[in-house]
């Protein structure tokens, strides 16, 4: 990319872009095919939709697991603004607004001018141009990187060592809920400019359907089979221990569930509570403690269930 | 969509003004956006705004939809909640703290006013408060000319005295003497006033701050208009060597600071009076008790509308005092048989009151 050429961008009117491709493609087709790699999630794919439709960034909020980066990502490309459908970055804390926004090399550019492909290399703000960005764990983006975020979001243009250029995009960003450690409150004025939307975990039939669907899927050939039993202990025990206050990742649940079966089914047997019962230890992320109050909770659901 | 933007003001102002203009906005042509995605019922439509002000709430979308909930009952509520507001200016009995309680309780009731002014800077203070504060207060002394000098002896010069005291046209004559004469200055040359306490008692104003003092007379409000005879009496009573103490009252009474003297303090109560707000119901019988109980039953002035919510437990306590001046911010038959009673003056408030009318 030439920086001339970054210059003189025109502005894109995204909001308009993507109530455009909404009505061409339809509601339902978007949510049919987010539906091929996510589900039980349909209202949070129609608010994520209003908001980018009205030109508002939205953050998909929710614990790890439940598919915010999947979501966003399939969204993303579904509703394909340009050719690549999105950009993603995966916040950090030791993001500088230069890892956002790029920068110039100097040396590269004394020697060969402002316009070889190596003297300005654009940051995601700026490739962004025309389509969707992607912040996964936005939160986890410190003060500084969030002002020149601020500033790309409520000017449309980014500042490079006093160049100016223009950027438009559709923003849809995942965060953790604020009670987690270690990461960085968005700032007033950012968080102002977002829409955020909860995600949850879906109800118990979906949560079923889901568990079910995603171990077939992380078991691929393997001819295994899923008993029903332990699928009902799994999501009883996920209810459980989110009212415990440990709300669980249907991401592991789901890996949980088809290493249990993997397990079971390399002794030539099919898969138990027992089974299970190790699979969920193996695969949680927590500290032993947790673990071991998670997998009390988990004998009490099986031995009810 | 102007239901929804009804819907949406009120939960602002329900919300005290937490949520940004922005955010509401937003909001607005976001519910537009989804309806036209489809499936927009009630319970969606208090998502999609909690969503939206979730930002600016600083909560997650979770919490931000208990705030909002409660914001919408809130705005249901607020029609029949009406005429309460309609009364809260005159008699009521609704509790407010004035400024004395809220600054009493971060420091001690006797002290100086001084503390209690640095405790004021630092509070988080009501916002009637601070928009009271904006507004200065003229507390011209015109009433200085007329108040009689209160010198009563001329003394030498000694080096813990206040240049303040200091006379200077006998210390100009008698350096012109000793010029004259060719010898050197001493500190004998110096004179110094000694004052003589006319009002030797401590005097104690008590303050109406209900509601009811948020009304205009003329161009200020009563509480103004209060404010500046105060002030401007305060000045007096410094130069006179005074000592003077105000008491706030509304459903309650509490010294905003007890007896000190004027002209070492004057420039901070002057300060604090600024900061003095109006707020709540109104009960007289309140200032009177905390008064007595003070120790102080006569000679007190009191600053009111008469329109409390008990006279008849104020004509009784009343009794116990001696010449209870009375300022009345309205014609008040009730109050001028207060003053009557208790052998005191009766005023009415007008911008050139003068408090020290009172004692003469």
């Amino acid at each position: 990319m030439k920086l001339s050429e970054l210059l003189q961008r025109e502005p894109v009117n995204i909001p308009r872009l993507v109530r455009e491709r909404v009505r061409k493609l339809g509601v339902e087709e978007i949510v049919r095919a987010v539906n091929k790699a996510l589900r039980g999630l349909d209202d949070v794919v129609l608010d994520t939709l209003s908001g980018l439709m009205i030109g508002r960034p939205v953050a998909l909020v929710g614990t790890v697991g439940l598919g915010k980066s999947t979501l966003a990502k399939v969204i993303a490309e579904t509703l394909a603004l340009s050719d690549p459908p999105y950009v993603m970055v995966a916040c950090h804390s030791h993001m500088t607004a230069v890892d956002l926004t790029g920068d110039i090399d100097i040396a590269v550019a004394l020697q060969t001018g402002l316009d070889h492909p190596l003297a300005y290399i654009p940051g995601p703000l700026v490739t962004a141009h025309g389509s969707a960005l992607i912040l996964d764990e936005i939160n986890r983006l410190n003060p500084y990187a969030q002002a020149a975020l601020l500033q790309a979001i409520q000017e449309h243009y980014v500042y490079v060592r006093g160049f100016r250029i223009r950027t438009d995009f559709a923003l849809i960003a995942t965060a953790n809920p604020s009670e987690y450690e270690g990461v960085y409150e968005l700032s007033e004025a950012l968080a102002d400019r977002f829409k955020f939307v909860e995600v949850k975990l879906p109800d118990r039939e979906i949560l079923r359907s889901v568990l079910i669907w995603k171990a077939k899927e992380y078991l691929g050939d393997l001819e295994a089979e899923i008993p029903p039993r332990l699928v009902d202990m799994l999501v009883k025990f996920t209810y459980e221990a989110e009212r415990a206050g440990y709300p669980q990742s249907v991401r592991s649940l789901s890996y949980a569930l088809a290493d249990a079966v993997a397990r079971a089914w390399s002794q030539h047997r099919s898969a138990g509570v027992r089974d299970l019962k190790l699979a969920l230890a193996a695969n949680l992320p927590h500290t032993s403690e947790v673990k071991n109050v998670l997998v009390n909770l988990f004998e009490k659901a099986a031995v009810s269930a | 969509m102007d239901e929804v933007a009804d819907l949406l003001l009120r939960i602002y102002e329900c919300l005290g003004g937490q949520a940004s203009v922005r955010s509401l906005v937003y909001a607005a042509a976001d519910v537009r956006a989804r309806a036209q995605l489809g499936g927009l019922s009630w319970e969606k439509l208090v998502d999609i705004i909690a969503q939206n002000l979730a930002g600016a709430l600083r909560a997650s979308p979770g919490a931000a939809r208990k705030i909002v909930e409660d914001a919408i009952a809130c705005a249901k509520r607020s029609p029949s909640a009406e005429p309460a507001v309609m009364a809260w200016g005159s008699v009521g009995s609704e509790r407010a703290p004035t400024l004395a309680h809220i600054v009493n309780r971060h420091v001690r009731i006797d002290a100086s006013p001084r503390a209690k002014l640095e405790v004021i800077k630092r509070l988080n203070l009501p916002r009637e408060a601070l928009e009271e504060a904006r507004s200065p207060i003229a507390a011209r002394s015109e009433g200085v000319a007329h108040v009689k000098s209160a010198v009563r002896l001329v003394k030498r010069y000694r080096p813990s005295a206040p240049p303040s005291d200091i006379d200077l046209l006998m210390t100009a004559m008698s350096f012109m003497k000793k010029r004259l004469m060719g010898r050197p200055l001493s500190d004998d040359d110096i004179h110094l006033r000694e004052y003589t306490h006319i009002i030797d008692k401590p005097v104690y104003i008590a303050l109406d701050v209900s509601g009811s003092m948020k009304e205009y007379v003329g161009s200020a409000t009563k509480l103004r208009v209060a404010k500046n005879a105060i002030a401007r009496y305060i000045r007096q009573m410094a130069y006179l060597r005074g000592f003077v103490a105000l008491a706030l009252f509304n459903v309650d009474a509490d010294f905003m600071w007890t007896p000190h003297a004027a002209h070492t303090y004057s420039r901070e109560m002057i300060e604090i009076l600024r900061y003095v707000y109006a707020m709540g119901g109104t009960e007289l019988a309140s200032a009177l008790e905390l008064l007595h109980a003070h120790g102080a039953t006569r000679d007190v002035v009191i600053i009111s509308d008469g329109r409390t919510s008990d006279a008849d437990r104020v004509l009784q306590i009343a009794r116990k005092f001696r010449r209870l001046h009375v300022v009345a911010t309205e014609r008040s038959g009730f109050l001028r048989q207060l003053a009557r009673l208790t052998g005191g003056r009766y005023r009415e408030l007008a911008p050139g009151l003068d408090l020290l009318s009172l004692y003469g």
